[in-house]
């Protein structure tokens, strides 16, 4: 029962929040709930490494089906785990950004949110998860519209509807897959699929094709990103490092299993169709790590530059899904953990400086060191990570990218590898040394405004995300084989 | 556990660090700290070579990536060349930063670069090298746009590019060794398993040549030096001394390391690689020569210089027989000096005269005749004058050539190096001739002594005789380089 505890203690936080309204109330309820779902996702990780967690209600195909690999506790703990660090450092933040009177609104979203969340992972059956999926869309998309600007409403806007949009395409998918199968649940297709698809490749690859191009728009692979940048850039910083970090995730996590656990790696790999799918998907991820950095590199608003780098950052995890190699995967599932970590370092710390300075052109950063020493060491620890510094986490993930490249004997990936390093290097490092050194060369352009640090107590849960990123680099063994255990078990 | 090795890295990263906070802007404090620091660090590292062989492996993460330390001879070597180079560098810049306010922060950057540098010398596995590689891009990059202009600036982020993209292309081939080899640990000979390798040895030379290419950034390597024209006569003197004297080493080590401790030289023998690095190192060895000998700019001819030089050096290295990689190690050591100490002549003239073009420097001996007396030995010795350094490193490098096994293109290699030689005479010849020879129409009436004090002078003089010294005595050298070159080359 532990999957379905944690749907619901986030989900009565969310209930608690709209009810009780007063300010320190909801902050308290929001962050207890995500402390209390994220031991409770520890404890169900240790649970499903020895034995996967099931419940069910009724029978297949309309039942209520939970079933719990290590790879679903291990995406429930990272979003619990991450979402505790965002929701606690809502708390110091997000006062600037939201009125009082929306407040318990957006406590209340962000547990939903995480609760729908855990529920795409934890869920088998496809008509379960398909509801959450669309429940964890207008979350999301209200997390966008709570700041009530008009550019708010308008990228919110756009941003559901395309992800409506997206979450149609995988329902078609899954629509054609229970046509062939008379199954939804994931264990059910696989288990129909291995006897009922001699005559219904095609139906089985139109079903990929629909699901793949969902999944794109909904994770914002380029070029399908077009509704990233407005809705990350414009959101409150919390919202924004919640959608960049996890929400995004989700989707990728549910394409994954539909790869390997629906479909089966068997078919998978020996059809040549969906193969071929599974290589475009590599292809346009490679494109994206590329694109995605080239944009955000034209980019002066800091905060539009960090939603930028998210879409080449997913591409690498689409580029991994696409080797159609156990390691690949791996390389994949590393970095979606490595890019839920540091992304939300990076949003949060640059929400700061946007809040105490005023001004989100990077250009006028110089010398931005001397006053905000603490959220330009978060912000500069974020971009290490991002480019792929050596004892930041970000190097472990380029690495294992580059194993699995070598594994699956796409040799050219490395040069898009190596050359998407650099393009990270050129938009993120000239941030962080304008803010060191710039104030050796122009004058001082925030020395009249006062831009004092934000108080430590603001900086905790930031500080301790960053510290992850380096913990994780430097311990990351543990990690690694519960992911290892993880693959092996749906492979 | 040898803990004591982390010392010479952890002990200047965190004094530059506290920099700061301990000396609270007094500049003569400043000076007594930074050159406790560097003394002490010298000596460490002098006591660790003297000490032989240690190893130390810290932070486990994984079989590949963990941290280890450790002192054979070859990192003895580099060690005790960077150390010593940084000690005169020191003292020199406590004259040289002298008119700036921003000194501390100069000073900061400079002990934490030694730390990063004393790591990478004594880096024992890929990942370590690697670590240490990155963060001496990171801490060097404060000392390029030190002067804070925006052509400054502008040249930092070129270096930067540059640097990262170098180490993208090294980190793609160390990710190869990692998957074919056994281990990631420098091991003489190569780690290069022929059997995992299996299918996959057409790559291996396109990965050795990324490697050796993205390394060979900080050794300016063609066509991949043009961020050294651009930074180098805008970064203050004694950082332009130390990239061209030391940290260009550092990159000479890990292109080393990578050839005969990853790779293997029986894997890189014979193959079209190998050719293709003859080529590109001789013709990085000539064009770095003409660029100097057409440029006016005093510091950027000197930039342009250590270009050709140092392809001297890789020219060695890729050649894969003993007698070359004697007169690169030599090379190493001489243009480690020799390089050192004309980058320091050019800053103390433009210091004191504010003359920084070629054509202006007409009688400045007779100004500063110690300075230009130290030019003039170094600039003989880079030449290749016997009995100076420089003509025992190019002699073997030029009988290494000889002998190698592509005689065609090792013969042309040594007839590039004596073009080379004539054009560096060409290039510094008429620098120093002009300074002590400034023609009959020369007004000896306006003549000043700008002269640099003590603090300047003494670190060129150590300089200039080392460069002359060793090169009449290089019999122990050169027995301690052959003791690393017989067990690496067979």
């Amino acid at each position: 029962m532990l999957p379905i505890a944690i749907i619901l203690t986030l989900f009565a936080a969310a209930a608690l929040c709209l009810i009780f309204k007063a300010d320190p109330a909801v902050k308290l309820i929001a962050v207890a709930a995500h402390a209390a779902a994220f031991v409770l996702s520890l404890v169900m990780m240790h649970a499903a490494a020895a034995e996967p967690i099931s419940v069910i209600l009724g029978a297949e195909p309309w039942n209520f089906y939970v079933l719990v690999t290590p790879l679903d506790a291990f995406m429930a703990a990272l979003f619990t785990g991450v979402g505790l660090f965002i929701v606690w450092a809502s708390a110091g933040m997000i006062g600037h950004d939201i009125d009082a009177p929306r407040l318990p609104a957006y406590y209340a979203l962000m547990c939903a949110l995480v609760a729908t969340l855990c529920g795409v992972v934890v869920f088998e059956n496809f008509v379960n998860v398909f509801l959450l999926v669309e429940a964890s869309s207008f979350a999301a998309a209200g997390l966008v519209i709570i700041k009530n600007k008009p550019e708010n409403l308008k990228a919110g806007l756009k941003y559901l509807s395309l992800s409506i949009l997206g979450s149609s395409f995988i329902l078609m998918g899954i629509i054609i897959l229970y046509f062939i199968t008379d199954a939804l649940s994931i264990t059910g297709i696989y288990a129909s699929l291995s006897h009922n698809l001699a005559g219904n490749e095609d139906s089985v690859r139109n079903a990929l094709i629909f699901i793949t191009v969902g999944t794109a728009l909904k994770s914002a692979l380029f070029p399908l990103h077009i509704w990233l940048p407005d809705a990350h850039s414009t959101a409150p910083a919390p919202s924004s490092a919640i959608l960049s970090g996890l929400v995004l995730k989700a989707y990728i996590f549910l394409y994954i299993k539909i790869l390997h656990k629906a479909i089966g790696a068997d078919i998978l790999l020996n059809d040549h169709v969906l193969s071929t799918i599974l290589g475009a998907v590599m292809i346009t991820g490679a494109t994206a790590m590329i694109a995605g950095s080239v944009m955000a590199l034209l980019q002066t608003d800091i905060k539009r530059l960090i939603a930028y780098s998210s879409v080449s950052q997913i591409g690498y995890i689409f580029m991994g899904i696409g080797m159609g190699t156990q390691l690949g995967l791996f390389a994949a599932m590393f970095h979606i953990l490595a890019h839920a970590v540091t992304k939300p370092v990076l949003f949060l710390s640059a929400g700061s400086i946007v809040e105490q300075t005023h001004n989100r052109d990077i250009e006028k950063m110089s010398g931005l060191w001397a006053r905000m020493r603490v959220t330009m060491a978060l912000f500069t620890t974020g971009a290490l990570s991002m480019i792929g510094i050596p004892l930041f986490m970000g190097f472990n993930s380029k690495w294992v990218f580059a194993a699995g490249i070598i594994d699956s004997q796409h040799y050219w990936l490395l040069g898009v590898l190596a050359f998407s390093a650099l393009l990270n290097g050129s938009y993120y490092l000239p941030i962080v040394f304008r803010a060191i050194f710039g104030k050796f060369n122009t004058e001082d352009e925030l020395a009249d405004q006062s831009a004092p640090e934000r108080p430590l107590k603001e900086l905790a849960p930031v500080i301790c995300l960053a510290s992850l990123i380096i913990i994780f680099a430097l311990f990351s063994g543990p990690v690694t084989s519960y992911i290892l255990i993880g693959i092996s078990s749906i492979w | 556990m040898s803990f004591w090795l982390l010392i010479p890295i952890l002990l200047p990263i965190a004094a530059g660090a506290a920099l700061p906070a301990v000396t609270g802007g007094k500049r003569g404090r400043l000076q007594v700290y930074v050159a406790a620091v560097v003394a002490a660090n010298t000596v460490i590292a002098l006591a660790i070579a003297n000490a032989g062989y240690a190893g130390l492996r810290v932070l486990e993460i994984t079989p590949v990536i963990n941290l280890f330390l450790r002192t054979d001879d070859l990192a003895r070597f580099f060690l005790v060349l960077a150390s010593l180079l940084w000690l005169a560098v020191t003292f020199y810049a406590f004259a040289y930063i002298e008119r700036e306010a921003k000194d501390a922060a100069f000073f900061r950057f400079f002990l934490m670069s030694y730390g990063a540098v004393a790591g990478a010398a004594m880096s024992g596995n890929l990942f370590t090298l690697y670590l240490f590689y990155e963060l001496i891009t990171l801490l060097t990059y404060p000392l390029v746009v030190y002067s804070g202009t925006p052509a400054a600036m502008k040249a930092g982020v070129k270096y930067l590019m540059y640097s990262f993209f170098g180490a993208g292309l090294a980190l793609v081939a160390f990710v190869f060794v990692a998957h074919f080899g056994v281990t990631t640990d420098f091991t003489p000979g190569g780690v290069l398993d022929r059997a995992l390798l299996a299918g996959n040895e057409g790559l291996l030379p396109f990965m050795f040549l990324l490697a050796f290419l993205g390394l060979g950034v900080k050794a300016y390597i063609w066509p991949l030096f043009d961020w050294v024209p651009a930074s180098y006569p805008l970064a203050p003197a004694p950082a332009a001394a130390l990239f061209s004297g030391v940290v260009s080493k550092v990159a000479v080590l890990a292109i080393i390391r990578t050839t005969f401790y990853l790779f293997g030289a029986d894997f890189i023998f014979g193959t079209w690689v190998q050719t293709a690095l003859i080529a590109i190192t001789m013709f990085t060895v000539f064009s770095g020569s003409m660029l100097a000998y057409k440029e006016k700019l005093f510091a950027r001819r000197l930039a342009y210089s250590s270009v050709s030089q140092l392809s001297y050096v890789l020219f060695g290295i890729i050649l894969l027989n003993p007698l070359a990689f004697l007169g690169a190690l030599l090379h190493v050591v001489f243009h480690g000096i020799i390089k050192t100490a004309l980058f320091l002549c050019a800053g103390a003239v433009s210091r004191k005269t504010g003359k920084t073009y070629v054509y202006e420097l007409r009688g400045i001996g007779k100004a500063m005749p110690i300075t230009m007396w130290c030019f003039t030995l170094a600039a003989l010795a880079l030449v290749g004058i016997p009995p100076t350094g420089g003509f025992i490193s190019k002699w073997h490098l030029a009988m290494g050539g000889i002998t190698s096994n592509h005689p065609t293109l090792g013969f042309v290699g040594a007839g590039m190096l004596m073009v080379s030689a004539m054009l560096t005479a060409g290039y510094l010849v008429s620098i120093f001739a002009a300074a002590f020879f400034p023609g009959h129409n020369y007004d000896y009436k306006k003549l000043v002594n700008t002269e640099p004090g003590k603090l300047m002078t003494v670190p060129l003089i150590i300089l200039a005789a080392l460069a002359i010294l060793p090169g009449m005595f290089p019999a122990s050298l050169i027995e301690y380089i052959n003791g690393i070159a017989n067990v690496i080359i067979q």
